[in-house]
């Protein structure tokens, strides 16, 4: 895997919401929020309700709500879990 | 004569009435299939997902795991039983093979001296049990063949709730689920899992695959408190959907054989009318024939 690349994928109980790859993603947790870099250590954690924010490699952000679930992340794979999910803009 | 032709044509125009409603039937069976195909399609990835941190979590902690949800009880003999039917008959033998699955599973649990409780989805196992006079605890009906995210929703609160009460306040040690799986469009098998407590050796993670070593936020148990509800819901729905396409393709089978047997027995009865006409005309013909004879015979 490119070095500085992260595969990200948010996927909602009724249908993958986004997959992609990125740079840099910060997901909301019950106590606040987790930002994740490329080579992360291999995590699994609740998510909290707010706004899942993902930048590309060139710079640009994507933002989806998220309602509750959870986040892996393994060998540079995060997959966002939840309830309800949904793109902004 | 006269009679049994008419009869024929009738019967002809009404089996044919009937061919197209079968017809109809059929046709929108196999369109929805589609439509429950694509749904489950659709939540696979959710589905993925989750399994796969389940046993993560499952192959971390190792046996050592606690939790509500994974945890044996014992304290009552109540067992609850949750039952996917059909709304509608028309599709062979799909409700009265699951049926059939359900009544098995309960005399086992009867045998076994523990009290089953009856939750029922869809208004044939509804009847069913009514007619038996078997008292259902909750039953949903209306959306057999089109599940919704709301009725998994549903199922999974009030099995989860069923599950987490005490014993006094009608808390269960187990439940099991009876579905129809959906093997191929020709072939559905009735099938009974214990939905609780989980077994959490599911065999869905291949064997050599190792997972890492995780760091849990905020803790173990308050991941797992997440996660197992939302596998419950998820595995609810994949059984929903299972049975919604299994209903379907009973259903498209059953009507496809009854626009073929219509088709048979508008071919019979065109026979028979026919046969009804030739033996009218035969007799006519012969009547005059005969009436001929008789004036020829008197004019003499």
């Amino acid at each position: 895997m490119a070095e500085g690349s992260l595969r990200v994928e948010i996927v909602d109980q009724a249908a993958p919401v986004w997959s992609g790859r990125a740079a840099f993603v910060t997901v909301p947790t019950p106590e606040g929020s987790i930002g994740v870099y490329p080579r992360h250590q291999p995590l699994l954690s609740v998510l909290g309700t707010g706004e899942v924010r993902v930048q590309s490699d060139d710079g640009a952000w994507l933002r989806a709500t998220v309602n509750g679930g959870f986040v892996s992340v393994d060998s540079d794979v995060v997959t966002i879990v939840t309830d309800k999910g949904e793109l902004v803009g | 004569m006269a009679g049994s032709q008419r009869a024929y044509r009738g019967r002809i125009s009404s089996t044919s009435a009937l061919k197209k409603i079968f017809r109809a039937m059929e046709l929108i069976a196999a369109s929805r299939i589609s439509k429950a195909r694509d749904a489950a399609h659709a939540s696979e990835p959710y589905t993925q997902a989750l399994t796969r941190a389940v046993s993560a979590v499952a192959t971390h902690v190792g046996t050592g795991i606690e939790h509500p949800l994974l945890s044996e009880r014992d304290d009552t003999d109540q067992v609850a039983v949750l039952v996917l039917t059909a709304d509608r008959g028309m599709a062979g033998a799909y409700n009265a093979s699951v049926l059939r699955e359900a009544e098995r599973l309960m005399a086992t649990l009867a045998g076994e001296g523990k009290q089953v409780e009856l939750f029922v989805v869809g208004r044939r196992g509804i009847g069913y049990f009514d007619f038996r006079r078997t008292a259902m605890v909750r039953t949903w009906q209306g959306e057999s063949d089109a599940p919704t995210q709301d009725l998994a929703g549903e199922l999974a609160d009030a099995m989860l709730e069923r599950f987490t009460a005490s014993a006094g306040a009608g808390g269960v040690r187990e439940i099991h689920v009876v579905y129809t799986h959906f093997r191929s469009m020709v072939s559905q098998v009735p099938r009974v899992i214990r939905m609780l407590p989980l077994e959490v050796v599911e065999g869905v993670v291949e064997a050599d695959q190792l997972f890492p070593l995780y760091a849990f936020e905020p803790d173990t148990a308050e991941v797992l408190g997440t996660l197992l509800p939302r596998y419950i819901r998820a595995r609810l729905w994949d059984c929903l959907l299972q049975a919604a396409a299994s209903e379907l393709a009973a259903r498209q089978q059953a009507m496809h054989t009854a626009t073929e047997n219509a088709e048979e027995l508008i071919r019979t009865f065109t026979r028979l009318a026919n046969q009804a006409r030739q033996a009218e005309i035969t007799q006519e013909i012969s009547e005059i024939v005969s009436g001929a004879d008789a004036l020829a015979g008197a004019g003499h």
